[in-house]
């Protein structure tokens, strides 16, 4: 088993996921909320203002998902998902973020192999 | 918040980390030992087991004429905390996001 460490939080909005969604990707409502910029087009650029963080979006499901990798320079790189689902009148928005480049593994390959 | 990208980086490493979990789930070793079970050279062993200590995810101490080194987990629960903190900016992000419906 392996345990890639991640986070995930959720909140309804009470709106449509149309509506919820157009506040993941218009910048304007993106940075007031998230503080995050994101030009949301796969291989579009996020960055956070005032903070050097390079950031790529990887996937855009339009309506339904977005999906970029960033890290701080130095730092580690991270992945974040954020995925809309009607609920309702109201919209379930889900973050996940997960680190990248760690990883704890039940059995370790190198270990089992000398066993 | 303490950065875990040393922690991180020092297990990045496939080698390094089957060093680490070796003494982790099969308890304290010797250099040597490490070297005997693992399929990486003596020398290798020994650099790995250096790096981890100066990450703090080994201890070594002196048994006879052997230095034995044990496992620490301590700076993976502060990779769990920075995880926590990675979370608790979420929540406050979700909660201005719900705050702009209002």
């Amino acid at each position: 088993m392996e345990e890639l460490p991640q986070i995930e939080r959720s909140i309804r909005v009470p709106a449509p996921p149309d509506e919820a969604w157009e506040r993941i990707v218009d910048g304007r409502w993106a940075e007031e909320w998230m503080g995050v910029e994101i030009e949301p087009r796969r291989g579009g650029k996020v960055s956070v203002p005032d903070r050097d963080v390079i950031g790529t979006v990887e996937e855009v499901v339009p309506g339904e998902s977005i999906t970029w990798s960033w890290r701080e320079v130095e730092g580690d790189p991270s992945q974040v998902t954020i995925e809309i689902t009607r609920d309702g009148e109201g919209t379930d928005v889900t973050v996940t973020e997960r680190l990248l480049e760690y990883r704890i593994t039940g059995m370790p390959p190198m270990f089992s192999m000398a066993a | 918040m303490t950065d875990p990208q040393p922690v991180l980086a020092a297990l990045a490493d496939p080698t390094r980390r089957a060093v680490f979990e070796r003494l982790n789930f099969g308890g304290p070793a010797s250099a040597s030992r490490l070297a005997s079970e693992l399929p990486v050279s003596r020398q290798a062993i020994a650099k790995h087991l250096h790096h981890l200590d100066s990450v703090g995810l080994v201890d070594r101490s002196e048994q006879g004429r052997e230095v034995v080194y044990e496992a620490r987990v301590d700076p993976l629960l502060e990779v769990t905390d920075w995880l926590e903190g990675v979370g608790k900016d979420w929540e406050t992000r979700l909660s201005k996001l719900r705050d702009t419906f209002d």
